[in-house]
């Protein structure tokens, strides 16, 4: 731990060696006890609604108005997960979510590698122009556009359908952005060596490029995953008829209205619906942690 | 399910949809301020219905929940049983809110329902869409007789004498409160407070006890205060004669009703909770936990709260129901009516609008809203409701709905009690909301308060007027 040497070392005249490294040895130690205190105390905060919510989904209907409410479910009903599954029709809306968000993230990744990677290497004309129109996009609102895709997916017989859900946001400014980035930290040399070597563009981008830029491809892939999947306003207005095609989040909030009298039900609800993105963040984790320091240290 | 309230977030949304709306109708800003009401009446094409071969098949968006979707499939399959020409499907959507967002996109998009349920905030803006076929001309081309439904319920879908749309789920609130606490304190558990004194002194007298008062910070109450004084909330007879552009609430009556829930909120005697949200329903939980001797709410939570206190958790709670304590006795006023009401979009093909009126005199027929109220809590609409055999049995278990549907009925019937109509709505509540929270939370007196929410809600709708037409 560099920081506790340098704690250590600007406290004035060393009193000998003996007792300077009991000293470092006890700095370090509270040093360590006051960080994980601190994590302790974030943990606690950013897990306790978590834990409330899976509390309450499992509480009684009654226990809920409870004071103080209960910490513990005491009698764990379990059935509450089942009604809400039956009663909200969550087997549906998960797939219709699934399905929609599989598609997004599939062709946002693509999309943007292939974007990314021409705004990186390859030279064309307008090239810089071209990428500020594509940053651009960033810029504006989806509540501006909403209307006129709405319009576009309707004429295109798209109105209720999966293709209507996704096709709008196959590709993103953000993720141009993001990749063209993480393309530019690959040293040029790599590409001329490769280029030396036989390969084309095609071939250094999957067996090379691709590869390298592995941690920001991961993050693209787990923002567009949040981003499809904790769609409301898109999904609510492009679907419609008699069985909307809805998603989820529409789902929920069908429950929770449906619901209003048993919170507990609504909240098991919540739970399913947040089950996919735990079970996805926790298979990125890494490779999130590692996009977010990626070039914080050299 | 209960009286619309203001939503936090979606509240923004709205707005931007009622935006997009009023420019769907690409006013240029240079007309002049278009009337209140549907400029033209526009014909109701009753004949394309009797023209039509097969059945027709028409969709019906709406937003009940539980018990109340239950009984509106009820009343649907009814009728689609009665006959064979029109047949209904319900379409549930997730909230007013959502229903009114989806409804503006469809007009981009021609994805249209044949009938709609709005929350009757929206009226104004519903009507500034253009969009919808005024029912008073399909009361008129049928020869339909209104006579028979309570006067202030249809007045409150009515613009420039024109039906805009037909009530259906009408509600208003009451008062809810706990009789053993009542005990306790001391107090009188057959007779609740009749005025809003009262009602602070009895809060004083709880709270000594242990318990006091759960305040929803319902925007609506100042409006409901004002009513039961006969007082206009905003001007042209509360929007009703003609377009709304200014508040009137900023008089003796308005302070009164200021002054008096800030003495309640800072003595400590009534506690708040906020109307929307996860603890929107705290008021009615803390009659069940104990927390809070009474509370106001809306009639439509009656059969909710009645079913949650009988499953024999609580103990300690005897339900009593009482009237809406009014402002002062001595002023002939009246509760003001709240709820949703269906409307017909003009934007779908001819045949599914005749059908479309065909069903809405289905749901508002003598026996439809004796079920719908029975299944409700809703309060049936028709007068010749409350003699059948259905409400009769529901007001002898449970007077409590007696009572919802009495201070309806009784009362002046004008247009302080009819309750207003706003292009923005949800914006003025909002606004109201705010000066309520400066007074309660910050430092703000009744007085500078009540200065503060009329010059923002002047401004609101200044500024859709403006986005309207020049004003």
């Amino acid at each position: 731990m560099p920081v506790d040497v340098a704690v250590g070392t600007a406290r004035g005249p060393e009193p000998g060696p003996d007792a300077s490294r009991t000293k470092a040895r006890r700095n370090r130690r509270l040093h360590l006890v006051g960080a994980y205190t601190v994590l302790t105390v974030a943990a606690v905060v950013i897990v306790l609604p978590l834990y409330i919510t899976v509390v309450n989904s499992l509480l009684e209907e009654g226990q809920i108005a409870q004071q103080p409410p209960p910490f513990f479910p005491i009698h764990p009903q379990w059935h509450n997960y089942s009604t809400a599954w039956n009663q909200g029709h969550l087997g549906f809306y998960l797939r219709n979510s699934l399905i929609m968000t599989a598609a997004i993230v599939a062709a946002q990744l693509v999309t943007s590698i292939l974007a990314g990677y021409a705004f990186a290497f390859l030279r064309f004309p307008f090239r810089n122009t071209l990428f500020v129109v594509c940053l651009a996009t960033l810029m504006i609102p989806f509540e501006v556009t909403f209307i006129t895709n709405l319009s576009t997916i309707t004429s295109l017989g798209w109105f209720n359908t999966y293709a209507g859900l996704a096709v709008p946001f196959l590709a993103t400014g953000f993720g141009i952005f993001l990749l063209r980035q993480a393309f530019l930290q690959i040293p040029k040399d790599l590409q001329e060596a490769s280029m030396l070597d036989g390969y084309g563009h095609w071939r250094f981008m999957t067996r090379v490029a691709v590869p390298m830029a592995r941690p920001s491809i991961a993050a693209l892939g787990v923002f567009a995953f949040l981003a499809a999947w904790n769609q409301y306003l898109w999904p609510l207005v492009s679907t419609g008829g008699t069985t909307p095609l809805d998603t989820v989040q529409i789902g929920l909030k069908q429950l929770v209205g449906q619901q209003a009298d048993q919170i507990n039900v609504a909240l098991a609800g919540a739970v399913i619906a947040f089950v996919p993105l735990v079970v996805i963040l926790v298979i990125f984790q890494k490779q999130l942690v590692r996009s977010l320091t990626a070039g914080a240290v050299k | 399910m209960r009286r619309p309230r203001l939503r936090g977030t979606a509240a923004a949304a709205v707005a931007i949809s009622s935006l997009t709306a009023v420019s769907a109708l690409g006013l240029a800003p240079t007309t002049p301020l278009p009337p209140a009401g549907a400029a033209s009446l526009g014909a109701c094409p009753l004949k394309a219905l009797s023209r039509a071969k097969g059945p027709v098949d028409i969709t019906f968006w709406e937003s009940m929940t539980r018990a109340n979707a239950t009984t509106l499939q009820e009343i649907t399959n009814a009728f689609n049983s009665s006959q064979s020409k029109v047949h209904v499907t319900l379409v549930a959507q997730a909230g007013y809110d959502d229903t009114w967002q989806k409804y503006t996109a469809g007009l981009s998009n021609g994805q249209l329902p044949d009938i709609v349920l709005l929350e009757d905030q929206r009226t104004q803006v519903a009507v500034d869409t253009k969009s919808f076929l005024p029912v008073q001309s399909c009361i008129n081309a049928s020869g339909y007789s209104t006579s028979d439904f309570l006067s202030r319920a249809l007045a409150y879908w009515k613009i420039n004498r024109t039906q805009e749309a037909m009530p259906f789920a009408v509600s208003n609130p009451i008062f809810y409160y706990n009789k053993l606490a009542f005990q306790k304190a001391g107090l009188n558990p057959n007779d609740p407070p009749s005025t809003l004194a009262e009602m602070i002194t009895d809060a004083q007298k709880l709270k000594a006890f242990g318990s006091g008062m759960g305040l929803k910070l319902d925007p609506w109450h100042l409006e409901t205060w004002l009513a039961t004084a006969n007082q206009l909330f905003v001007n042209n007879k509360n929007g009703r004669a003609a377009r709304t552009t200014k508040a009137t609430f900023d008089t003796a009556t308005g302070l009164q009703i200021f002054t008096d829930l800030d003495q309640l909120v800072k003595s400590g005697d009534a506690t708040t909770n906020p109307a929307s949200g996860a603890s929107e329903f705290d008021n009615l939980l803390g009659i069940g936990s104990g927390k809070y001797g009474m509370t106001i709410d809306s009639s439509a939570d009656l059969g909710t709260i009645s079913q949650v206190l009988s499953s024999g958790q609580y103990p300690n709670v005897q339900l009593g129901i009482g009237a809406f304590p009014v402002l002062n006795s001595s002023i002939p006023g009246g509760i003001e009516p709240g709820g949703s009401g269906v409307f017909i979009p003009n934007r779908v093909p001819a045949v599914d609008q005749a059908a479309a009126w065909q069903y809405m005199q289905w749901i508002d027929n003598t026996q439809s809203q004796a079920t719908w109220a029975a299944g409700t809590g809703y309060i049936p609409i028709r007068k010749s409701s409350t003699e059948t055999a259905t409400v009769q049995h529901l007001w002898t278990v449970s007077p409590g709905y007696k009572t919802a549907f009495n201070q309806l009925n009784n009362g002046a019937n004008d247009a302080a009690t009819s309750g207003s109509v706003i292009g923005p709505y949800s914006d003025v509540r909002a606004d109201i909301l705010n000066a309520e929270q400066s007074m309660f939370v910050g430092n703000l007196t009744p007085k500078a308060a009540l200065a503060q929410a009329e010059s923002a809600v002047d401004a609101t709708v200044a500024s859709y007027n403006q986005r309207l037409g020049a004003s």
